[in-house]
Formats: C-alpha cells, sequence, structure tokens
C-alpha cells in the first residue's frame, strides 16, 4: 500500500541551528499518528513543513505517490492538508464567521461571499462544541471576546470546515480543558473512521494512549523510531524521547515550618471571589482544577496586576499594596508565565539584558558597568546550568527550556520571598522540567516559597506540598498527604 | 450575564457591539453635532446648495482619506499620498495642455493621471512587499521620487485646465451634484470590494500578517492591492483639486496625506490595522472641515484658528481613543 | 569558518554600511569636485549635521520604546525652541540661563503631553505627535507676532559657532553629547528599560518596570533635545525669520534613525549609529548640491538612495522562512 503522506531525509536549518537534521515519516490513510519528543526537538519545524509554512533545505515529501512541491499552506490546504497551529492563527478584529472562512474561496455566485451559506455552515460547526461554548457566541462574535481555549476551538473548526484529508493538530490540545478534550478527540476519532489521516502533536503521554494508532519519536532533530501503541509502553516511548530511562520520582514529604509567609484574606478581584489561603516559609503550593477557574488570575492579582481587587494581602506581617507588578517586584514577589513569548521574554536582546533587568530595577542601580554586571549574572545562570555560547547573544537563539531557565534567572537575581508562577513547564521539555522540579525544591529549602499552577495535572500532584482546587475563582478544597491523587483532584475540581 | 434578562428590553441593545459593528457610527454622531452648531450660528450653512458647494471643495481631501484608509486597513501607511497627489497634477495639466483642451485631450489627461496614480499606489506595494520594507519611512522616500518627477514635469505653479473641467465638477446631474454621484461611486466600489471578501482579508493582513498568511490569505498580493486603490483615489483626489483649482502646481497637495491620515483616525480607523472603514474616514474627513469652518463662523480670532484646530483634533482623537479602549474591554 | 561569519556580519551591521557610504561619498564627491573632502567642507557639513544629530537622539529614544513610536513633532520644537529661547534671551547674555531653563521646561512638557495621550489615552504616536505639531506652531507664531525673532547673545553665538582648533563648538558638543548619549543608553536603568520594553512590553511590566511612565518620559525627552537643538540652532542663525525653520527635522530624524540601523519596531539600535546616519544624510545632501544637479533630479536620487539604503539592511523578516 502506497502511504498517504512520506517524508524522506527533510532537513532545516535556522541561521546556525539546525532544526531538523534527518526527518523521516510515513503516515497511512486513516490512522491517529502522534508525533512526540522534548521541546525544541523539530517536532513542529517538521509539521510546518508539511503544510508549507516553512521551506525544507533538503529531502522529499511524498502525498500519495507523488512529490509534492508547494509554496504556501494556502495550496497545500487546497490540496487537502491542513494544520492547526500552537500559535493562534486568528484575526482579533474579524468575526468568528469571517475568521473560519479566511482564506477560503468565495463559493457564492461570480466568486461574491455567500455569507449566508457561510453563517449556515459556521453555526452548524459551532454546534459541535455547544457544550464546551460560552452561550452567547455566534458567528458574528468577534474574536476578541472570546477566551482562549474558545479560540482554539474555533481555530479547529476553521480548519475542519475545510475537510482536509491531512489533518496536523499542533499541541491543539494545551489550552483546552478536559471536557472540551473530549468533544475534541470524538471528532479526531469520527473523522479517522471517514478515512482521514490525523497527525498529533502533543506533550501529554495520557492523550498518546488514548486516541493515538502511531506515534514517531523526534529527538535532536531526528526522526529515532515509530512504533504501534497497542504494543508500545510509556517508558519505551520516553526513553527514546530523552535517550535515556528516567527514574520516576516520588512525591516525598518534606518538613514546612508552620511560619506564615504570606496571608490572603478574602481576596475577590476580575474572575475571583472570596479567596483564603496561608502560604508558609518554604512551601510549594499548588493551584489547580479544571483549567482557566481562576489560577492565572489569582497569580497575576498577587502580582499587582489587577485594578479592581478588594481583600488584604499579608506578606511576613505587612499589608501588600498590589498597585503594579513594579510595587510587589519591591515587596519580593516574582512572576514567571508559561507564555513566554508573550508574558516573559525580550526577543532581539541580549541574555545579559534579559537576566538583569528585574534586579537592576529592584536594586535602583542607576547606571552599571556591563563587565560586572555579568559577573553578578553567571553564578546565577550557572546554578540553573544554562547552555549558551556568550552573554551577549540574543535569547531568541536559545530554545523554549533555556529561555525559561533565563527568566527564572531573572527573579532569582532578585532574591524573591515568593515565586509566582503560570504554568512554568508549557511546552518545556522534559529534562529541563525535571530540572526546574529540582530547583524549586533547592529553593524551598532556602526558604523561598512557591505558589504555582500547572495544566499538568500529574505534574502539580507531584511537586507540591499541598495543592488548592479552585472552581469558578473559588478555592473549593486543599489537598495535602495522602489526598493529593488525581482521584481527589478530580472529585474537588468537578464538583 | 444572569442580570440581563430582568432588564428592560432597551437596556438589552449592545451599544458597544453597535459600535463595533458600525466603527463609523461615532463619526455620523459627530458630524451631526457640529453641523447643529454650525446650523445654529448660520442658518444658511445648512441649505441644501451651500452643503453642496462645500462638499465639492472637501471632495479632495474625502478621496485622499477613502483611499488611505485601505492602506491602514492592512496595518500599512502611505506618506507619499501628498507628492503623488502633486505628480498626478501636473502631468493631468500638461497633458491637458498638450491637446490644447480638447474633449479627447481631457478624457487622455484625466485617464492617464488615474494610471499614473494607480501606478504609482502599485509601485509603493510592490517595493514593500517585494523588498520587505518598512512602510512609513519607504513611502516617505517614494515620496521624495514623486516630488523629484513633479519638478521634473512642471518646473513651478502654471499652466490652466479648460472651465469645462471647473463646470464638470461643480455641475449638476439631474439636480443632484456631480461630487455626489463620485462620492456615491467610491462607496459602490468599497460594497463590491466587501462582497468579494476582500476587506475582510485587508483587515486580517493589518490584524495579524502572520496569522492571515497561515489562513492562506496572498498576504503581499492584497497588500499592493491595497496601496493600488489608494493612489486610484488619490488620482481622483487630484483631479478634484484640478477641477478647484484649475491649474497646475508641483506644489499641489502638500500635507494632504497627514490629513487624509488623521481623518481615518477620527474616522475611526485603527492606526495599526485591521479595524476601521474607508466609509468612517469619509466621516472624518468631513469632521475635519467642519471643524475649520465652526471656527471660521463663530469668529475665532485668526490668530487661535490654527490653536484650536489642532487642540480639537487632538480632544477628538483622545475621545475616540478612549472609546475605543472602553470597546475592546472584554465583558466578561 | 568563524571568522568569515564575523567578517560577513560586520558587513551586515547598519552603523558599518552607513560609515562605508560616507567615505564612499566623499571619494567620489572629491574626485568629480576637488574640494568636497576637504577638512573645512567636512567640517562644515558635520556643523550642520550636528543639530539633526542631537534633534535625531530625541528620535531614537521614542523609536526605541516600541509600540509604533515615533515623534514628528520635534521639527515644531525645533522651531520653538529657537524662538522661545531667542525671545526671552533677547540678545542678552544675563537672560541666557533664565531662556535656557525655558526651553527646556517648555519643550519637555510639550513632550510629556505627547507621551500622555499616547500613553494614557491611547492616541497613535503618529497622529498625537502631527496634532501637536500644529499647536506647537501655532505658539511659535503667538510667540514671534508674525516678526522675526533677534536674539541670539554673544555668549551663545561664540559657544556655537566659535572656533577651536578651526572647529566650531557646536561640533565639540556633539562629540561630548554623543558620548553621554551612547553611554546613557547602555549603562542606565533607563537605557535598558527602553531596549527591553520596545522589545517587549509586556514583558517588561512583568518584570516590575513602569513601562507607562517610561515610555512618556522619552517623549518628554525627545521634545527636549529637539528644544535643546533649537536652542543652539539659535546661536548659529543669529536670529529667526523663518516659522517653518525646523521642519525638515521631522522626517530627516526619522529617516536618520532608520538609516542607523534603529528598528522601526523598537528595541533594537543604538546612538552611534543613528550619529553615523545623520552624518550620511548631510553628506548626501551635500554630494548632490555640489554635483549641480537641478532641483527635481536631486530629489529623485535622494529617494533612490534611502530605498536602497533601507533595501541594504532595514528589510523585514520573510514570512514563509
Amino acid at each position: 500500500m502506497v502511504p498517504l503522506l512520506e517524508l524522506r531525509g527533510v532537513t532545516k536549518r535556522f541561521g546556525g541551528v539546525q532544526a531538523l537534521s534527518q526527518g523521516d515519516f510515513v503516515l497511512n490513510k486513516g490512522e491517529i499518528h502522534f508525533l512526540v519528543g522534548a521541546n525544541g526537538c523539530g517536532k513542529s519545524t517538521l509539521s510546518k513543513i508539511i503544510v508549507c509554512a516553512l521551506e525544507k533545505d533538503s529531502g522529499e515529501i511524498f502525498y500519495k505517490g507523488k512529490a509534492l512541491n508547494l509554496s504556501s499552506p494556502a495550496e497545500a490546504r487546497r490540496a487537502g492538508i491542513a494544520v492547526v497551529f500552537q500559535e493562534l492563527s486568528l484575526i482579533p478584529d474579524l468575526t468568528v464567521q469571517e475568521n473560519m472562512f479566511l482564506g477560503s474561496k468565495n463559493q457564492g455566485m461570480l466568486g461574491f461571499v455567500d455569507s449566508k451559506s457561510q453563517k449556515k455552515m459556521c453555526e452548524k460547526a459551532l454546534a459541535r462544541f455547544k457544550a464546551v461554548l460560552s452561550k452567547d457566541i455566534c458567528p458574528e462574535t468577534p474574536v476578541t471576546r472570546l477566551s482562549t481555549d474558545e479560540r482554539q476551538i474555533i481555530e479547529i473548526l476553521k480548519v475542519l470546515i475545510r475537510e482536509p484529508e491531512v489533518l496536523i493538530l499542533d499541541e491543539a490540545t494545551s489550552s483546552l480543558h478536559t471536557t472540551q478534550v473530549e468533544i475534541l478527540f470524538n471528532i479526531v476519532r469520527e473523522l479517522r473512521d471517514e478515512g482521514c489521516s490525523i497527525i498529533l502533536i502533543s506533550h501529554k503521554m495520557k492523550e498518546l494512549f488514548e486516541i493515538g494508532d502511531r506515534a514517531t519519536i523526534i529527538r535532536n532533530g531526528e526522526t529515532v523510531a515509530t512504533v504501534d501503541l497497542k504494543s508500545a509502553t510509556h517508558d519505551e516511548i520516553v526513553t527514546h524521547m530523552v535517550g535515556e530511562e528516567l527514574s520516576s520520582s516520588k512525591n516525598e514529604e518534606r518538613e514546612i515550618s508552620e511560619n506564615v509567609l504570606l496571608d490572603v484574606r478574602n481576596l475577590s478581584a476580575h474572575g475571583l471571589k472570596d479567596i483564603n489561603f496561608t502560604l508558609n516559609r518554604g512551601e510549594i503550593l499548588g493551584l489547580s482544577g479544571l483549567q482557566g477557574q481562576g489560577q492565572s488570575e489569582l497569580l497575576l492579582t498577587l502580582f499587582g496586576n489587577s485594578s479592581d481587587f478588594r481583600g488584604e494581602v499579608v506578606l511576613d506581617n505587612k499589608s501588600l499594596g498590589l498597585k503594579s507588578p513594579g510595587h510587589c517586584v519591591r515587596d519580593g514577589l516574582s512572576y514567571i508565565s508559561g507564555d513566554r513569548k508573550k508574558y516573559g521574554v525580550f526577543q532581539i536582546r541580549s541574555i545579559l539584558e534579559n537576566t538583569a533587568l528585574a534586579y537592576i530595577r529592584k536594586k535602583r542601580v542607576h547606571l552599571f558597568s556591563r563587565k560586572k554586571l555579568k559577573i553578578s549574572v553567571l553564578p546565577i545562570l550557572e546554578r540553573l546550568s544554562l547552555v549558551y555560547d556568550s552573554l551577549d547573544q540574543s535569547i531568541s537563539n536559545l530554545s523554549g527550556g533555556n529561555q525559561q531557565k533565563v527568566i527564572i534567572g531573572r527573579w532569582l537575581m532578585t532574591e524573591p520571598k515568593i515565586l509566582l508562577m503560570d504554568d512554568p513547564t508549557k511546552g518545556v521539555d522534559i529534562k529541563t522540567k525535571e530540572e526546574l522540579y529540582t530547583l524549586m525544591k533547592e529553593l524551598c529549602d532556602a526558604g523561598v516559597s512557591i505558589l504555582w499552577n500547572s495544566s499538568e495535572d500529574q505534574e502539580i500532584l507531584k511537586n507540591t506540598d499541598r495543592v488548592l482546587v479552585l472552581n469558578e475563582g473559588r478555592i473549593v478544597d486543599e489537598l495535602r498527604g495522602d489526598r493529593l491523587s488525581e482521584y481527589e483532584l478530580y472529585k474537588a475540581a468537578m464538583a | 450575564m444572569n442580570t440581563n434578562s430582568t432588564k428592560p428590553r432597551w437596556l438589552k441593545i449592545d451599544w458597544k457591539e453597535r459600535f463595533r459593528k458600525t466603527p463609523y457610527l461615532l463619526g455620523i454622531v459627530i458630524v451631526i453635532l457640529l453641523m447643529i452648531l454650525l446650523g445654529i450660528r448660520n442658518p444658511k450653512y445648512l441649505r441644501f446648495m451651500s452643503l453642496s458647494v462645500k462638499l465639492k471643495s472637501w471632495m479632495p481631501l474625502l478621496f485622499a482619506a477613502f483611499g488611505q484608509t485601505f492602506v491602514i486597513l492592512t496595518g500599512g501607511i502611505d506618506l507619499s499620498q501628498g507628492t503623488m497627489i502633486a505628480l498626478v497634477n501636473v502631468i493631468v495639466v500638461q497633458l491637458v495642455m498638450y491637446f490644447e483642451g480638447s474633449v479627447q485631450g481631457i478624457i487622455i489627461a484625466v485617464s492617464a493621471g488615474i494610471l499614473v496614480g494607480t501606478a504609482a499606489g502599485i509601485i509603493n506595494g510592490l517595493l514593500l512587499t517585494r523588498l520587505r520594507l518598512q512602510a512609513l519611512i519607504t513611502t516617505y522616500a517614494t515620496g521624495v521620487i514623486w516630488k523629484g518627477l513633479a519638478l521634473a514635469v512642471m518646473g513651478e505653479p502654471g499652466g490652466k485646465v479648460p472651465m469645462s473641467f471647473y463646470h464638470f465638477f461643480s455641475g449638476k446631474f439631474l439636480y443632484i451634484p456631480v461630487a455626489v454621484y463620485l462620492l456615491g461611486f467610491s462607496i459602490l466600489l468599497y460594497f463590491f470590494l466587501l462582497k468579494r471578501g476582500i476587506i475582510t482579508e485587508l483587515k486580517a493582513v493589518g490584524g495579524s500578517t502572520m496569522a492571515a498568511f497561515e489562513s492562506g490569505v496572498n498576504v503581499n498580493s492584497k497588500k499592493v492591492m491595497a496601496y493600488g486603490i489608494c493612489g486610484f483615489f488619490t488620482a481622483l483626489a487630484t483631479l478634484a483639486i484640478i477641477g478647484e483649482t484649475i491649474s497646475g502646481s508641483p506644489l499641489a497637495g502638500a500635507g494632504y496625506e497627514l490629513e487624509a491620515i488623521s481623518s481615518a483616525a477620527i474616522g475611526g480607523a485603527s492606526l495599526s490595522g485591521g479595524f476601521g472603514s474607508p466609509i468612517g474616514s469619509l466621516f472624518g474627513g468631513v469632521i475635519t472641515r467642519l471643524i475649520n469652518d465652526i471656527i471660521f463662523f463663530y469668529g475665532i480670532d485668526v490668530k487661535y484658528q490654527q490653536l484650536m484646530q489642532g487642540v480639537i483634533i487632538i480632544l477628538a482623537l483622545s475621545f475616540g481613543s478612549l472609546l475605543a479602549k472602553s470597546l475592546s474591554r472584554r465583558d466578561k | 569558518m568563524n571568522l568569515n561569519i564575523n567578517i560577513f556580519s560586520k558587513f551586515k551591521n547598519p552603523t558599518v554600511i552607513a560609515a562605508g557610504i560616507a567615505v564612499l561619498l566623499l571619494i567620489i564627491g572629491e574626485m568629480s569636485a576637488p574640494g568636497f573632502a576637504s577638512f573645512p567642507q567636512i567640517i562644515n557639513m558635520l556643523t550642520v549635521a550636528s543639530f539633526l544629530g542631537i534633534v535625531a537622539a530625541g528620535q531614537n529614544l521614542v523609536v526605541l520604546s516600541g509600540q509604533g513610536g515615533i515623534d514628528l513633532s520635534v521639527g515644531k520644537v525645533v522651531t520653538l525652541g529657537a524662538i522661545l529661547g531667542g525671545a526671552i534671551a533677547n540678545g542678552m547674555d544675563s537672560g541666557i540661563i533664565v531662556a535656557f531653563a525655558a526651553v527646556i521646561m517648555a519643550t519637555f512638557f510639550v513632550g510629556i503631553l505627547n507621551g500622555i495621550g499616547v500613553t494614557l489615552i491611547g492616541i497613535p504616536p503618529l497622529i498625537m505627535t502631527l496634532s501637536m505639531g500644529i499647536v506647537v506652531e501655532s505658539i511659535s507664531r503667538f510667540i514671534t507676532g508674525g516678526l522675526a525673532v533677534k536674539g541670539a547673545t554673544p555668549f551663545m553665538l561664540k559657544v556655537v559657532t566659535g572656533r577651536f582648533l578651526g572647529i566650531p563648538g557646536i561640533v565639540y558638543i556633539w562629540i561630548i553629547f554623543a558620548v553621554i548619549f551612547i553611554l546613557f543608553q547602555n549603562n542606565s536603568r533607563y537605557g535598558l528599560s527602553l531596549y527591553t520594553m520596545g522589545s517587549n512590553s509586556e514583558a517588561a511590566r512583568l518584570s516590575g518596570l513602569n513601562v507607562k511612565w517610561i515610555r512618556i518620559l522619552s517623549y518628554g525627552l525627545s521634545s527636549m533635545l529637539a528644544g535643546l537643538a533649537g536652542f543652539l540652532y539659535l546661536g548659529y542663525l543669529g536670529s529667526i525669520y523663518n516659522i517653518s525653520l525646523g521642519n525638515k527635522y521631522n522626517l530627516s530624524s526619522v529617516v536618520a534613525v532608520v538609516v542607523g540601523g534603529v528598528s522601526l519596531a523598537g528595541g533594537k539600535g543604538g546612538y552611534l549609529g543613528v550619529a553615523v546616519g545623520c552624518i550620511l544624510l548631510q553628506f548626501l545632501e551635500s554630494f548632490l548640491t555640489v554635483q549641480s544637479i537641478p532641483s527635481w533630479g536631486r530629489e529623485i536620487i535622494m529617494g533612490i538612495t534611502l530605498l536602497v539604503l533601507l533595501t541594504a539592511y532595514a528589510r523585514e523578516t520573510k514570512l514563509r522562512q
């Protein structure tokens, strides 16, 4: 049987970085095929080459037995290959309907837009996800009004509406919550049964075994293996990914002082209702629940990013004003986001500048010497075992995980009392994740407290002392000790 | 959300949503307010006759703002518009004079003018997309070139265009001033583009170029198209100027680009692209002109006129952007 | 291998390209019109460039701050600086300090208003600063009342045009200014804040920066530097007859900034490049004048040269890599 899509020896280089050194990949008709690998291993590059969003340097692509030579994603889509990117490709000021049909050929008379039939198709598509979308979403709703998960769903529908033969979902589930993912997977299964082939890129092992047929593992820009998911094991895949066996660390109980560092009393704000909790010195406190229940809002409010909050926040017996992030930094707080591109990284600037900014601001240094600054930055970056050529190198050349390390370094330099982290491991490779967990424990042993949120439930259960479960902006449960399990978490979150 | 059901019906109209859908709604409101202000002071102003004369004198700015908006929608800007007017102006006038004002000559000159304007716009677009340059600085550079070319064609102001040109622009057809037809034609063209889905694509390019590209919009051709359309309307603006001045000048159109851009901004277009409407810019242009008239009719000292003009524009913009801010804020 | 890359990247450096072209212009100019590259001639060109140099420094700050930052009121502010300074000093050295302080404060205030309009109210910078230009121009007109301002004091004339080692004072002023300004960009908290927030405003805010205030300050400084340039320009001219005196600085400061390798998207490009850009622009203008090309030809060549320079290095990245 001729495979539907085949890649042979595809390579791609960005400047000095070899993003893909050996891409071999075979996709059969009617299968759900996962692409897995640590971050920066080349998964996204590979998928972008398939849909022609990137030009390949060398190698061959065969589609339905013929060599594929296209020059844009639009052409690829016309050939039946479509992708849902992990970076959202919706235009905020356009409506849902306009976005869905953007770039598609007008089907009406003489090439005019047939907005009535478009509206019908749009409504039909929205109906599939009706249960998990806000009630007031209609084809005329501008996309700015939608939340992140809703946008992701529109993104998926936008691609589905064009009935592709090869569908690529690039981390499409990372911003969806469980029920939304379930619906999506049902649709994916339906599509497969109709003969469509689906390529899924995901960091979540659970999804892999839940719906995948086969998986291709990529390591350092090289496709190392393709496995049948019916017979493969979890460990086998992880071994292929990292090239060495990872020891599964258990959540060891740590001794936490009863010394209260942060006391939050009756905190209410946009998306938060009546939040009460305490954070002890040296404690790792997790925030969990379904996605988008106020975890991010709580972290941002504590970092002074909310203009209309009520209640009291006491740090070290001192009431905090939470006026602005600047004030909070001076008070000893710090904030790390998983959305590095948007909230963390200064793209064109050097590693040195990226690391030193918050420090210089907090210490009220007005003039500095770059040489001395480098010397003070070095120990921190060394501690984070950051891999780099020079401190003057642009941060854009680093991989996602290394960029996150720089941002953590930025905050460690300010010697914070509390680290607030919003899904810090999003899109970070497994190795760096493990390093981060270790770092968190070290920091807490040194007296720093951590309050963090993660979209991966296992991660947060494994790496916290206590977990607060949020539901619709309220704390509904607190898990500790033996109750730190997925069962208890879901029970509390779904209630 | 839940409180909605208890509100009376008229409160349920989502005004924010209304403004969002028709960005020029606010423009209409301001135009009416200004008209009332003028009417109070000088009732004659609001007569059909005087308004149609006014409209004719506004035409150059209205066309310029209308065309500029297509570029602004894509997130670009055309600073060469002013000198483009000069270039088209001198070419048309020279050609009319070359053919000694004959009807055929005028037709040839006018078509040549429109062609030159459109071509100049397309050249802007091609430079930007093929060489991947920044719009602001590139159109500034091409603007310098247009100025040079205009000076080459006609060294100093002069030349004469037959009065028939003037009569055409200030004339009427079926009791309605020609200017209204020209405006109507522009608006029709806009709706044609809207129905072809092209306006949506232009907005998409301006809203997020990368997202538009990944959605399969041919970003470069859309940009070139926008600059071409801008050039086309700039040529129309020039013809309207010639209809007023009936002579040529290599300095014609100076400052028009900036007036056009601020008209677009006052008319609700976002200068970062992706939001707005050429029709809104028409209202923006009218507002700009009405403000001048208000200053005049309210007998404000000439010394203060310019100051007032500047301050009013800033206030209008402040109001507009504060409103836009509250519109884009999420309700949730 | 490594060496090759280094040499290549040096050639891609805008400052190096601009400097190279400037030297090339001198050579060609000297060949076609002997005396073009003579020491006094070069000094003359540098003297004229130094005013643009100071204005462009402010423009550099605003452009670096990102989010479409641009200050198109600088031209009118230069005029205001000259006229206000002249009107207050009124040709007497005793009034020079008051005049200087008044110019600096008034123009800084204008810039702060620009910054407030842009950051707090949300008016697009291009439009905000242009409209402010209209207001500033009418204020200048108030001050002059349509008459010439005679007002450079003997001391000002001496400082700006007085020569030491054959070089006028303004060139020294510019050099000292440039050194301080480059240090200020690279080694001050404000400079670092400006670069980082130009690169990613939201991330800068979440790193604790008061992004709005820094942006407002940039507009304030830009306007203030334009006012300073105007004040010095008065010392150069002696008296002001023309209300449109500074208009040319509006866009030429932006051009100089871009030619000097500053990204209009913000966050990239320093003053060394900008200073070289100013010199290059002046060389180019003088070159075209010397070649006795008619004015229309000069315009066309100027425009094409700009396009060539932009193509050389101010290109954006491809959509599809």
